[in-house]
């Protein structure tokens, strides 16, 4: 009988942690789906230009990251590195889809320009630095993009803006 | 003896079919968990919007959408804002944001140079995140968009020329 009942009651405690793992991948399914997608759908990215400052401390270096499931094509990011070190190791300071014509100017040891004809940025940010402590070292990023209104929309012959086919 | 176990292997095996939860407990406590996450999502964007106030609301010139910019009332850096587009009269829904800022002692000027084209002029501030495209499925049955445009008026709207810089550290992303 002993036997019987301390079987139900490891049978019970197996039940109870299936239970609270369903109601824990419920709770943190969203998060979970995104590492996964991250996990199984790793995007490769290839340096297609590097353009060292000025004063040669840093390189400003764009990268293209495919898109592993070819839903929304290619991804164009700016990182900022120290000088001749890996892009990986750098900082995003801009990422942008359907990019045509990227262009990166040093307009100064500390003023990156990011110019482009077309782009549909997903992030930007206009500051950088590789020590918080070392601030005299930080550069500041502009965008320049060179149409003087749209740079990613089109007007269409009904007058709407809309992206491109 | 062996009858003896016999008999208590099949009485374990009933008890294991027969205390098995039924699907339904399964589905019940995904779809709680799931709710859960979402209420306490919402409970965090409702807070959040406690905490801030509209400093600017524009209407787009064919009505259909408006820019509103906010910033905190109480709580946390009264220099940061956020700039968000929304179908036009509805509140803002904070994790759809086109500019996240900080250090922006003076709101930045908010535009709309023609329907759809909204423009962003700032002298001093520094921009933490930016989208430049946004897009709703609720506004002109989900073929409208906006295009955003930021310009900032000075070289080093954030890094200050001679002064200190005021932008936080960033951890690579």
């Amino acid at each position: 009988m002993s036997r019987t009942s301390s079987a139900a009651r490891g049978s019970s405690l197996k039940n109870g942690l299936v239970l609270l793992a369903v109601f824990l991948v419920g709770l943190f399914g969203q998060g979970l789906a995104k590492g996964l997608w991250a996990i199984v759908l790793e995007a490769e990215t290839r340096e297609v230009g590097r353009v060292p400052a000025p004063d040669a401390s840093e390189d400003a270096v764009i990268l293209i990251e495919n898109d592993p499931i070819g839903a929304w094509g290619p991804s164009w990011q700016v990182r900022i590195v120290r000088h001749g070190t890996a892009a990986n190791k750098g900082i995003k300071v801009f990422s942008a889809r359907g990019m045509v014509n990227s262009k990166l100017v040093w307009n100064g040891p500390r003023l990156l320009e990011v110019g482009y004809d077309r782009a549909r940025i997903d992030y930007f940010t206009n500051a950088w630095t590789p020590d918080p402590h070392r601030l005299a070292t930080a550069v500041e990023i502009r965008l320049a993009p060179s149409a003087p209104e749209f740079s990613y929309l089109r007007i269409g012959s009904n007058g709407s803006a809309d992206p491109p086919e | 003896l062996e009858a003896k176990d016999l008999t208590i292997s099949q009485e374990l095996s009933h008890l294991e079919r027969r205390s098995k939860p039924p699907l339904i407990a399964f589905v019940s406590l995904f779809l709680l968990g799931l709710l859960i996450s979402t209420a306490a999502e919402s409970l965090r964007d409702y807070t959040g919007l406690w905490n801030k106030r509209e400093e600017a609301r524009v209407t787009s010139p064919d009505g259909l959408v408006d820019a509103v910019l906010l910033r905190p009332i109480r709580y946390g850096d009264r220099s940061r804002i956020s700039l968000h587009v929304v179908p036009h009269g509805e509140p803002v829904e904070l994790s759809d944001v086109m500019v996240d800022g900080s250090s922006f002692e003076v709101a930045p000027a908010i535009v709309w140079a023609r329907p759809q084209l909204l423009l962003m002029t700032y002298d001093a501030g520094c921009i933490d995140d930016l989208k430049t495209v946004w897009h709703s499925y609720w506004v002109n049955g989900g073929r409208y968009y906006v295009e955003l445009r930021a310009t900032a008026s000075s070289m080093f709207p954030c890094l200050g020329v001679g002064s200190k810089p005021s932008f936080s550290a960033r951890t690579p992303r």
